[in-house]
């Protein structure tokens, strides 16, 4: 149960258990302390008076006044004026001379009867001149002895005090009182310090687990988590928990990368075979028509036929032709006037939609890059740009060479991609409204083909492509 | 420059005011020493400047009231010629009287008598005479007492007891009224006690003698008697004061405050039977 209650407040009660058991050891140690300092102060008072009541009483046990030795006895009696107190004056032998309460302690009466308590019948019969501290048998009673002497040292008799445990109560009550407000205003004081601290202790402990929990049920990307920095126990552990975010973060986007790139090779695989089967065919078809035409064949309404399937199959040709992106042979070097022409070419749908085309070209010599691929590519781009823009926007081109690779961007203002859309968004789409979606197919392939990545960055009112070629690598090929 | 006649009266008040305080005070004559016994309940020091006051203003001449532990020390003092009178117990006067002189007998209840009682805790409801305290803790208020010690002595003597060997143990509180106190707490079994002071301290302190029984009253013995040394100064004069207190507010006061009713010349016959008693027990 105890392993089940959250550090949060494990602590905090964990810091308010030390702080009130602190008290309470401190308060018992201080309670003991003052009762024993109490209980030593009154017997050292009692016997201050034993001595001073001793000495006091040799006159009367001398001249045998028993009357002077009682009032006496009651003089330290009557300011107090409680119970429990009681003093006996005993003479040489033992029997009371006179005591402060004559009817339980009457005029030589043995002593040593009269209270039945062996030891301190004893104590009263030995002559010691000194001054004995002892308890009753039954701890009841504090019993304090002390000789009264002659001039020259006998023995004449004994003071017998006798006081009852209980007169200590109230000191210790007095005592233990004090301590136990002290202690309690420390604890006000402490309690809500402790809690406070272990609070704060156990703070980022437990958003540590929190955001721990958090793996596994959300994405990496939705997990936000700061905690202080330092080289403390919980700073380790948080550093190490960082980085196994951004650790799973990355494996994620590198996962979703692998998948997208397998499946568009596998796409491509597909549609080059379906490609290469469907070519055959159709190559020997349109020989077949292209021969009979040379033949010089009169039938008019045969000639309208076939002229009408060579239309059709010449489409079939050109669709699956840009489904397979065939590098061209044509391998011209790139020139910045290559890219101009684009420009000139998208001029005119940029104008018709009344979009602004902010052109940014740094290309100033000849890459060695197919200018034709790179044309088609800028060109698809743009024409998807056109698009996608709303009327009035601007769409931007910017152009430039970098640490050996060629950077074509193209920005546009429209809406952001749906995100189901860019899941497959380089896959051949033959989706509604368009009219053969093959545009980032084909820009795709031919940027696989030269060894480039395209990626895309998409929010409401800006997307943006960006194509990066290798210059070295085609060099080299 | 005349004094103005309110001055003069003023002056003239003032003066009659200074006689008046020096006449009471009367510095010019030697004090009357006065010396007093537990016969009176005498520890009460209020009670002793009121009728100090009274005295001074009736004699004329300052007076001083001298208190001792026991009676001896106060006899030894008025033999010494170190008092002028005392209050006293009729048994030393009747043992002094060559040089004693009487002044006063105080009247109680109408008569100048009183008794000697034997007290014991009121829980003891067996003991009916003195011989019936064989045995026990016993106190004597003085020696020098009539009630106190005399009076008790006769009783064993005439039953034929040795009073040193009657009691288990006897001791002297020097004082009628703490007789009543060892009675009481029970540090005594029994005490000698004057019947006048009993009766007194059952009206003023009725929880203390509460705690006491009368078990035995005396036969009447004279009241214990004003004296003075034979050949004092004023005795006549302090004798008419004293008869005289019953004739003012103040000394009527005086009186009741120590329960009697007054003072009379008294005879030497009111203290033939301590005189007696002392006679039989041949001290």
């Amino acid at each position: 149960m105890l392993n089940d209650l959250s550090y949060r407040l494990k602590t905090p009660l964990a810091m308010s258990l030390v702080i009130v058991a602190a008290a309470a050891v401190v308060a018992a140690a201080l309670v003991w302390q003052g009762y024993r300092q109490a209980s030593a102060s009154f017997v050292q008072h009692t016997q201050v008076l034993g001595k001073t009541l001793a000495r006091t009483l040799r006159p009367a046990l001398l001249h045998d006044d028993v009357w002077q030795a009682y009032e006496i006895l009651l003089t330290p009696l009557e300011r107090s004026g409680d119970a429990g107190r009681t003093l006996i004056l005993l003479d040489a032998r033992g029997q009371i001379f006179a005591a402060s309460e004559p009817r339980q302690f009457a005029v030589l009466d043995d002593f040593a009867q009269t209270i039945d308590d062996r030891a301190i019948a004893a104590v009263a019969q030995k002559h010691d001149r000194g001054q004995t501290v002892l308890e009753s048998g039954d701890g009841r009673y504090l019993y304090l002895l002390t000789a009264v002497q002659a001039e020259d040292g006998t023995v004449l008799g004994r003071l017998v005090q006798r006081y009852d445990q209980s007169l200590l109560a109230p000191h210790f009550f007095d005592v233990a009182e004090g301590t136990l407000y002290a202690a309690l205003a420390a604890m006000i004081l402490l309690l809500p310090l402790g809690w406070l601290a272990g609070n704060r202790l156990a703070e980022p402990l437990s958003h540590l687990a929190e955001c721990l929990g958090r793996v596994g049920r959300e994405l990496p990307n939705a997990i936000h988590c700061e905690f202080p920095h330092g080289r403390d126990e919980i700073g380790q552990l948080a550093e190490r928990f960082q980085g196994m975010v951004a650790e799973l973060r990355n494996k994620q986007v590198l996962e979703k990368h692998l998948a997208q790139s397998d499946r568009l090779a596998a796409v491509g695989r597909l549609s080059a075979g379906i490609a290469h089967e469907i070519n055959n065919p159709l190559g020997g078809m349109l020989n077949a028509i292209s021969n009979y035409r040379r033949r010089g064949g009169a039938d008019p309404h045969a000639v309208k036929t076939l002229a009408l399937i060579e239309r059709g199959l010449v489409q079939i040709r050109d669709t699956v032709s840009a489904l397979l992106v065939e590098a061209k042979l044509e391998s011209r070097a790139l020139t910045p006037e290559d890219l101009e022409d684009v420009r000139t070419l998208i001029a005119a749908d940029a104008q018709s939609r009344q979009l602004r085309l902010e052109w940014d070209n740094q290309i100033v010599e000849a890459l060695p890059l197919p200018s034709a691929q790179i044309r088609q590519i800028l060109l698809n781009l743009l024409l998807n740009a056109v698009q996608a823009s709303p009327a009035g926007e601007m769409l931007n081109c910017k152009l430039t060479v970098a640490e050996q690779h060629l950077t074509l961007s193209v920005g546009n203002a429209g809406e952001a991609i749906p995100e189901r859309r860019r899941q497959h968004l380089f896959e051949p789409y033959f989706g509604e409204g368009e009219v053969h979606g093959l545009g980032l197919w084909v820009t795709y392939q031919l940027v696989q083909q030269l060894g480039g990545e395209i990626v895309v960055d998409s929010f409401p009112g800006h997307t943006r492509f960006r194509v990066s070629l290798p210059l070295d690598d085609h060099a080299a090929t | 420059m005349h004094p103005t006649r309110r001055t003069l009266l003023k002056t003239a008040a003032a003066a009659v005011a200074l006689s008046s305080l020096s006449v009471r005070a009367g510095v010019d004559k030697p004090p009357l020493l006065f010396g007093t016994t537990p016969v009176i309940l005498d520890e009460q020091a209020e009670f002793l400047r009121r009728w100090q006051i009274y005295l001074e203003t009736m004699l004329r001449r300052p007076v001083q009231f001298v208190q001792r532990g026991s009676y001896r020390e106060i006899l030894v003092m008025l033999d010494g010629a170190k008092l002028d009178c005392a209050w006293l117990c009729g048994y030393p006067y009747v043992r002094m009287r060559q040089r004693l002189e009487l002044v006063a007998a105080p009247v109680y209840a109408g008569r100048p008598l009183y008794r000697a009682y034997l007290i014991v805790p009121a829980a003891d409801r067996a003991t009916h005479s003195i011989l019936d305290m064989r045995g026990k803790v016993f106190a004597f208020s003085d020696p020098d007492s009539n009630s106190g010690w005399l009076a008790p002595q006769v009783e064993l003597k005439r039953a034929g007891e040795d009073a040193s060997r009657f009691f288990k143990k006897s001791f002297y509180t020097w004082g009628h009224r703490r007789v009543i106190e060892a009675v009481a707490s029970g540090l005594a079994q029994g005490g000698a006690v004057d019947g006048y002071i009993w009766d007194s301290l059952a009206r003023l302190h009725p929880e203390l003698t509460g705690a006491t029984r009368v078990a035995w009253r005396s036969v009447e013995y004279g009241f214990p008697p004003i004296v003075a040394r034979r050949g004092a100064e004023g005795i006549d004069a302090l004798r008419h004061a004293l008869i005289g207190m019953t004739q003012t507010p103040p000394g009527k006061t005086l009186l009741s405050r120590l329960n009697l009713d007054g003072f009379v010349p008294g005879e030497d016959a009111l203290y033939a039977g301590i005189e007696a008693n002392w006679r039989y027990l041949g001290t």
